[in-house]
């Protein structure tokens, strides 16, 4: 009998066939082993169900590719981008030389003039708390707005399919700490995460250029805080968003609004928010207003609410 | 929703796969429309050189998309990924005088992808950057009346679920199911890209499989289990 008859007959362990099953998948596999895991995945349930796994797995990341995103987008900010280095470049030599000793200058004039730090303390206490209406605007893809002639039908499932973007948009919301949005000329921040409700965040939007010096610093210090706090959030609780939180979740009448509120009983927090869907932006996009109904957040009794800050 | 098929420049790779292959619907993936041929890249790169800025424009159009799925796959956020996708091409503006005629564009491309992705990632954890709304895919897909919303709401949790399991994944291993799985590349080609032997690349893929597979049961623990209780009567049937 020759050798390979004889390994044919062999039975093959567990070990053995689901080693081979990602190459099985591929169909990259030597016919005599084929042959041999085949006759094992016949016998052996367990390794079916790995196999069934494995397939799932492979199935689901096969069909995960995003969409892509707007080609007129990417061109537009790759040329912006393109245009600013070339002008940088441009710069005449002598600006570099120049730039290192006024660096060193405004460094030193920092040092010396710089508030002390229990100052910056008093600067983040003096935030209005809570702004109304604060504002944060994001960038996102654009939603068609279907035509005003439709059936009752569609008009069912558009609602249907809303009703599902304001959940998605409600949990987002619940599990960001932090978020950042920046222009060119501007910088929007939306920061503040408590201990006890990452969605309170939502509380200080400030534009970067014309704000005051001194709020600027102070916005600025809040921002690290809040960054450390949404870090720390973050290890401790996980990001896992439960769907059952959102308390209510409704679409005004008005085209792409959406008011809703989320509810945690675990922290003790309610809060809502009113999101509305602009047509354009500055750079050509659509963006998302996001306005606070409160910024007062009703502490639910019994909870640790407002413990930080 | 009209998804683009993803498309390879050059290689033969695994388009000999059979047995389980078909059964997952790779094989759209493998035999995708090609972006465009290495000769065609070549021919415009040289182009670029001689000062002709409309072949750069034209390779843009090409691979931006390819790009930006190789991001998103390693960094998942769609804003940060359009972010980094201009700086790729930023990158490769700036450096294509120094490309070497000999390589193919798409493989130096993507590899210079890869790395600016998982700098990026390293550098993630320094603040987050989520995007509010991540599903571009879902507001296209408002606008097809034919398919049942639930049906929309479905694969959409179904793909955010991938992505979020992706991000448990470590990054080495995201780096190679992002080529493959986002872009679709063969394993000769996701060699070439990450610099190591095919054999190199396989033992990777499989490994990264492996990773996947044991976060995303971690993940969804029962909610996987339906899933795979009608894989496994497939599975069943079609081994007898």
């Amino acid at each position: 009998m020759w050798p390979a008859q004889r390994a044919e007959e062999t039975p093959v362990s567990c070990a053995w066939a689901q080693e081979r099953l990602p190459g099985y998948l591929d169909g990259d596999q030597a016919p005599r082993d084929l042959r041999r895991l085949r006759t094992h995945l016949e016998g052996c349930p367990a390794c079916r169900r790995e196999l069934a796994i494995c397939r799932h797995t492979e199935r689901l990341l096969s069909s995960a590719l995003p969409s892509a995103p707007p080609a007129g987008d990417l061109r537009a900010g790759f040329y912006a981008r393109l245009a600013a280095s070339s002008a940088a470049a441009r710069r005449p030599a002598w600006s570099g030389w120049l730039a290192a000793p006024l660096a060193v200058l405004l460094l030193c004039a920092y040092l010396f003039l710089r508030p002390h730090p229990a100052e910056h303390h008093a600067e983040i206490a003096s935030l209005p708390k809570p702004l109304s209406a604060a504002r944060a605007e994001l960038h996102v893809p654009a939603m068609p707005v279907r035509a005003s002639a439709q059936s009752q039908q569609n008009k069912t499932r558009m609602a249907a399919r809303r009703q599902a973007l304001a959940m998605r948009i409600a949990a987002r919301l619940r599990r960001l700490p932090v978020r950042f949005a920046s222009r060119r000329s501007q910088r929007f921040l939306i920061a503040g995460a408590r201990r006890h409700s990452p969605f309170r965040m939502v509380s200080v939007v400030a534009s970067w250029g014309p704000i005051h010096a001194k709020w600027a610093a102070a916005l600025h210090r809040a921002e690290e805080r809040a960054k450390q706090v949404a870090l720390a959030e973050d290890r401790q609780l996980g990001t896992e968003v439960r769907q059952e939180n959102v308390a209510s979740a409704r679409l005004l009448p008005a085209s792409d609004e959406v008011d809703f509120s989320v509810r945690d009983d675990v922290r003790g927090f309610s809060a809502g928010a009113h999101v509305t869907q602009l047509p354009a932006a500055e750079n050509g996009g659509p963006v998302l207003v996001i306005e606070e109904k409160s910024a007062a957040l009703s502490p639910v009794e019994g909870s640790a609410a407002g413990a930080d800050n | 929703m009209a998804r683009r098929s993803p498309a390879r420049s050059g290689g033969s790779g695994h388009e000999s796969m059979s047995q389980e292959a078909c059964t997952v619907g790779w094989e759209s993936l493998m035999n995708g429309e090609r972006a465009g041929t290495a000769d065609d890249d070549s021919s415009l790169v040289a182009r670029f050189l001689r000062g002709d800025s409309a072949a750069f424009d034209t390779l843009f159009l090409r691979y931006q998309d390819y790009v930006y799925h190789i991001i998103y796959g390693i960094v998942g956020s769609a804003e940060e990924s359009r972010d980094l996708t201009q700086e790729v091409f930023l990158q490769v503006y700036r450096a294509l005088p120094r490309f070497r005629q000999g390589s193919r564009f798409a493989t130096w491309l993507y590899r210079i992808a890869v790395n600016r992705a998982v700098d990026a990632a390293r550098g993630a954890r320094r603040w987050r950057l989520l995007p509010l709304l991540e599903e571009p895919s879902l507001a296209n897909q408002v606008a097809a009346p034919e398919e049942e919303p639930q049906s929309v709401i479905e694969r959409q949790e179904a793909r955010s679920a991938v992505q979020q399991v992706l991000m448990r994944c470590p990054l080495a291993h995201r780096q190679v199911l992002a080529l493959r799985y986002y872009r679709g590349l063969s394993l000769e080609e996701i060699a070439e890209t990450l610099g190591c032997s095919v054999t190199a690349a396989k033992v990777r893929l499989h490994r990264a499989r492996g990773v996947f597979k044991d976060h995303y049961l971690a993940v969804m623990g029962p909610d996987a289990s339906d899933e795979i209780a009608m894989e496994n009567a497939d599975v069943a049937r079609t081994t007898r």
